[in-house]
């Protein structure tokens, strides 16, 4: 799985790009091969020196990555990461790219001059099986057996010599996330380069060819592998306990309620700092300038609307601080474990939850993670359901309505009511999901779901490297989208909240009679049933573009529109102008509503048709319209 | 009116780049910023 943004992922391929037009000369070209989890991401990061998260659970790669390498004589080399396999005999579309890269087969690719078979040395049942495989494709080959650490400190005995002259190529250890073991790996793929090379030919084994090669794999292993004599009992003792089918998952809750808790206690002083920076940073601006319209973009479109979004960075730093901790600890992988049985329950393939869970920090990702499953029902439910994931664009709108409306107080004498609500929403979102999910495949898609494979991975301690790297790269995407996207649709916001301006006499606020006015008074009946004010018709139309843009144009709504209550913090401002029931619709609403026209514009590539982000959208609507609506009358029946 | 007129560009390029961005179809993009190089 993937956590990153899309910009992330696009900033490395663009890099590939740019690194292999530098390279005019054809330079050569290795690919990284090898089981789900053996560390193929962290060995093209210790290679590369790209910077892309590292999972720890099966199907991190989706992505066709490339980067460069250099060689001790300074000559370049371009490696290529291929998502993760068990065998040439596809069955997903990912193995399917692993396949065809590996044969050439892809359409304007030339097969690899080297290919690097990666292992997890704790692990090499399955991955001998994989390197036989791939000696009948003909080319040369160099295996690298990662996380050699883990399998010296388990007690794991590997004769490296004759595995070696068993399998007939180099065999050089490895530890990717210390760097470790490079030189030697790039000096075996240089002394195999020169080798012979046979045209690539690869063809589906008949059953008793496979029953031979997993004999000669068997053979091998027990001729060159040791196991430990006293085996690591650590992850066993702690599986038992953290697997358990109820203390397991009550662990899971626990830690998943910690997490948002921490999301809001931990960010609050770094967030008054960023807030107080802004608010001083306009008071200069107001002070500085003349009064007039360039003032206004300033402090009312440009510096209120970006400055309100970008208070959320320490909240969405902090998520993305535990979330990459879980998963470089191994424990993602126990998550998706404890939940393949609901996920079964609900219709949804176990493969599911990997992209589900990149749906966390944005959509994207998440649909494009669903090539890992093989069945087209199952991946297609899964992208429709990926989009309801509450991803890191939220935060934002949820936060802002949280500290306006939810008072800052303690339940049971150590939660706040704060980070509670959060955590219903998370629930909410993940609850809706599995819904749709059982909709879907027990109503319309009838079938059998296929059983879930996965290893989990031996426990260990995270890389302080790679958890800063993952954490400060959510920071600056997200910084990068304020400073863009954002920035952008606040300067066209302010337009239309500031033109035209009142006529002569005119009474009420300018905005009444700005184009913006007119949208909001426009689709105002629409939204009225919901109890969404005019004001927020506004915000949301920008908001199509990324959700959390809805957040600056309600500061930039607000600001524009001056008069009382609409100065100070923007909480306090909506405090002012909105009731609780609408406060908690608009929460409601954001929780299903189909805000962002990225996300369907990769549910548009991914299934090959404007069907399915079509009715992505519709159901969304339908569901983000029928929960406010609830909502609303149901707080109104409350009082609120 | 030196004042109207910079903010004014400022939200004409803003449009210009959001209808670049979310607009153009990455291949007509592609297809430009190729002949843009191109040129001397």
């Amino acid at each position: 799985m993937s956590l990153q943004a899309p910009e992330a992922r696009l900033s490395v391929t663009d890099d590939a790009e740019d690194v292999a037009s530098s390279v005019r000369v054809a330079a050569l070209r290795v690919a990284l091969i090898g089981n789900p989890n053996c560390g193929k991401t962290a060995l093209f990061n210790a290679l590369t020196g790209a910077r892309q998260k590292v999972a720890n659970y099966a199907g991190v790669t989706v992505e066709r990555k490339e980067g460069l390498a250099h060689r001790a004589n300074g000559e370049p080399l371009r490696v290529l990461d291929l998502p993760g396999t068990y065998s040439l005999r596809a069955r997903s579309p990912d193995e399917v790219i692993t396949r065809d890269a590996a044969l050439g087969r892809l359409q304007g690719e030339t097969p690899p001059d080297v290919m690097i078979c990666v292992a997890d040395a704790t692990n090499l049942r399955l991955v001998l099986r994989l390197v036989l495989e791939l000696k009948q494709i003909g080319r040369p080959m160099v295996l690298a057996l990662n996380m050699f650490d883990i399998a010296e400190r388990q007690g794991w005995s590997i004769d490296l010599a004759r595995l070696s002259r068993e399998l007939d190529m180099p065999v050089v250890t490895t530890v990717a996330t210390r760097r470790r073991g490079m030189d030697q790996l790039l000096d075996a793929v240089e002394s195999v380069a020169g080798g012979a090379h046979e045209v690539p030919a690869w063809r589906e084994p008949s059953a008793a060819e496979l029953r031979t090669a997993h004999a000669e794999a068997e053979r091998i292993r027990k001729t060159c592998i040791r196991p430990p004599s006293h085996p690591d009992t650590l992850t066993g003792r702690l599986d038992s306990v953290l697997l358990h089918p109820i203390a397991g998952v009550a662990i899971l809750l626990t830690v998943l309620f910690l997490m948002f808790q921490a999301v809001f206690s931990w960010a609050q002083p770094p967030m008054d700092l960023i807030k107080a920076a802004f608010d001083h940073l306009s008071t200069l601006m107001t002070q500085a300038m003349p009064d007039g319209v360039l003032r206004s973009l300033i402090c009312d479109g440009i510096i209120s609307g970006v400055g309100s979004v970008l208070v959320f960075v320490p909240q969405i730093m902090i998520l993305f601080l535990f979330i990459i901790l879980l998963e470089d600890s191994g424990y993602m992988a126990r998550a998706a474990f404890l939940m393949d049985k609901i996920m079964g329950g609900a219709g949804l393939h176990g493969r599911a939850f990997i992209p589900l869970l990149s749906s966390f920090a944005c959509a994207i990702p998440g649909i494009m993670g669903a090539r890992v499953i093989d069945n087209k029902r199952d991946r297609l439910t899964t992208i429709l359901v990926a989009p309801l994931m509450t991803c890191s664009a939220r935060i934002p709108v949820y936060t802002l309505i949280i500290s306006a409306f939810i008072p800052n107080r303690a339940v049971w004498g150590f939660a706040s009511l704060q980070g509670l609500v959060m955590f219903g929403l998370y629930a909410t979102g993940i609850l809706s999901a599995l819904a749709v999910g059982f909709v879907v495949r027990k109503v319309f898609w009838r079938g059998a779901t296929e059983p879930f494979l996965m290893e989990l991975p031996a426990y260990k301690r995270p890389d302080a490297k790679n958890v800063a790297m993952g954490v400060l790269t959510r920071g600056k995407i997200f910084v990068k989208r304020a400073g863009t996207v954002i920035l952008a649709m606040m300067i066209v916001v302010w337009f239309l909240s500031s033109v035209p301006g009142p006529p002569p006499g005119a009474v009420g606020p300018a905005i009444d009679y700005s184009f913006a006015g007119m949208i909001g008074h426009g689709l105002e009946p629409l939204l009225r049933p919901i109890g969404f004010t005019w004001q927020i018709a506004v915000a949301l139309i920008p908001g199509m573009a990324a959700r959390e843009v809805a957040v600056a144009a309600l500061g930039t709504v607000y600001a524009v529109s001056g008069g009382e209550g609409a100065t100070g913090p923007l909480a306090g401002v909506l405090h002012a102008h909105w009731s609780l029931a609408t406060a908690l619709a608009l929460l409601a609403w954001y929780v299903f509503a189909p805000q962002c026209a990225a996300t369907l514009g990769v549910i548009k590539r991914e299934t090959n048709s404007w069907t399915w982000p079509t009715v992505t959208f519709f159901y969304m609507l339908a569901l983000a319209y029928a929960a406010a609506f609830a909502t609303y009358h149901i707080a109104q029946a409350f009082g609120a | 009116m030196v004042q109207a007129a910079l903010a004014y560009l400022i939200v004409a390029m803003a449009v210009a780049w959001v209808v670049w961005r979310m607009f153009v179809p990455g291949k007509v993009k592609a297809d430009l910023i190729a002949r843009w190089r191109r040129k001397p």
